[in-house]
């Protein structure tokens, strides 16, 4: 189904996550009511600008335009884009501008690492976060790498957020096949996040709501830190991103 | 041929986030490794004097005798038992000597010493033997940072330890290797 979600608004920083969740919901026909940018400079990729990548095994490809900006999409989309005068999404300002949203539910694509405290969850709205690790087994940063190591493939979990480390409410889990040959930190991860999250807004446009689980129904789980980059190189090796 | 490129400045002193680190180079494990059995020679070195212990307060507790008591403990429990710690290092790459029944650091502690650092490498190592790639993750830091110090400031039993955690952490990432 494809339409605005009306009481829906993104709130994006400029990463290729946040590229590749516009470009997704754009090829999904899914509209948000506005998007709250969070300023920021934009990432520099040095190499091919498009990519197709089949994200679930099934041969159907997913398109990425890594070089155009969430501005430049929003643009084509019609979407009204708003400002917020500080990068940190915690900042009092950015509180201010959010709690004064219509909306009521705010799709979150800020900074990684950037944990939302008491002030930003409590002005009213719900955080919809997609996190790329299948919780409670790979939550925390990085949990994509690790993930990979020890299973051989990627997950996302869409959650709301809450002041823990991914221990929100689970909305939705999706694994998805390693891939192969494709960046992981800029394209493959941003895009099985953006794959998760169209599915999950496609279900909001239908049933008006997203039922979720309790995160400690699921488990205790493991919350990793940022994978040391011997870890990575021996991941990225074993996926056909590093030439011999 | 790659340089290792935690192998320079003292990461205690000038600790490294990690994030995003560039590690696609081709001769990146082999600098890794090249680095490490460097500093493993050069702990054949160690002369210095047995660390005297900061002494344990009245209102807190040793971080040296919680990973003696973890040490004895299951796996299970000792993983609980040492997450705090390896919270603490992951966000601020350094521990202290003594802790509150808080978790907090005492007022009056001294940043951990080799000796206590090397207890929690041995700590990370025993998780890490089980399988667990978190633990072996912040082993890799922790272990970049004591090659950063100087070898000769290592006392020889710490240092024969030092060299067993770093024989250890070496097979551990040559079996991960070899898994395809």
């Amino acid at each position: 189904m494809t339409g605005v979600l009306h009481d829906s608004a993104l709130v994006a920083a400029p990463t290729y996550r946040s590229r590749a969740y516009v470009q997704a919901m754009r090829s999904a026909g899914l509209e948000p009511a506005r998007a709250y940018l969070l300023p920021g400079e934009e990432p520099q990729w040095k190499g091919p600008e498009r990519f197709e990548v089949d994200l679930r095994g099934a041969g159907q490809m997913t398109r990425f335009r890594v070089t155009e900006p969430v501005t430049e999409t929003l643009e084509h989309m019609g979407v009204e884009c708003l400002s917020l005068a500080s990068a940190d999404i915690n900042a009092a300002e950015t509180v201010r501008a959010l709690t004064d949203a219509p909306e009521k539910i705010l799709i979150y694509s800020g900074r990684g690492g950037a944990l939302l405290r008491p002030p930003v969850l409590q002005t009213g709205k719900r955080f919809l976060h997609v996190h790329g690790g299948w919780v409670p087994d790979f939550r925390g940063s990085t949990a994509f790498y690790f993930s990979l190591l020890k299973e051989g493939r990627m997950g996302a979990s869409a959650l709301w957020l809450d002041e823990g480390i991914d221990t929100g409410t689970v909305i939705r889990r999706r694994k998805y096949p390693a891939p192969s040959g494709v960046d992981i930190d800029c394209i493959a991860d941003p895009l099985i996040r953006a794959d998760l999250l169209v599915e999950v807004l496609s279900n909001l446009l239908t049933e008006g709501r997203l039922e979720g689980e309790d995160a400690s129904a699921l488990g205790t789980g493991t919350t990793y830190h940022v994978i040391h980059p011997v870890l990575k190189n021996i991941a990225l090796r074993r996926h056909g991103l590093i030439e011999e | 041929m790659s340089d290792y490129p935690y192998s320079g400045r003292n990461l205690f002193a000038e600790p490294e986030t990690y994030f995003y680190a560039a590690c696609a180079d081709a001769g990146y494990l082999d600098g890794w490794k090249r680095s490490r059995a460097d500093f493993r020679r050069r702990l054949a070195g160690a002369e210095a004097p047995d660390s005297r212990r900061q002494a344990g307060p009245r209102d807190g507790v040793l971080l040296g005798d919680l990973l003696e008591v973890a040490r004895r403990q299951d796996l299970g429990a000792a993983a609980k038992n040492i997450e705090p710690f390896v919270v603490k290092y992951e966000v601020h790459k350094r521990l202290f000597e003594m802790y509150l029944p808080s978790g907090k650091r005492h007022s009056d502690s001294q940043t951990a010493c080799l000796g206590t650092y090397i207890a929690f490498a041995e700590a990370l190592v025993r998780q890490a033997e089980d399988g667990s790639l978190k633990h072996l993750s912040t082993l890799l830091k922790l272990c970049d940072a004591l090659a950063t110090q100087d070898a000769a400031s290592f006392p020889p039993k710490e240092a024969k330890r030092l060299k067993t955690v770093l024989e250890t952490e070496a097979s551990l990432v040559a079996k991960l290797e070899a898994e395809s």
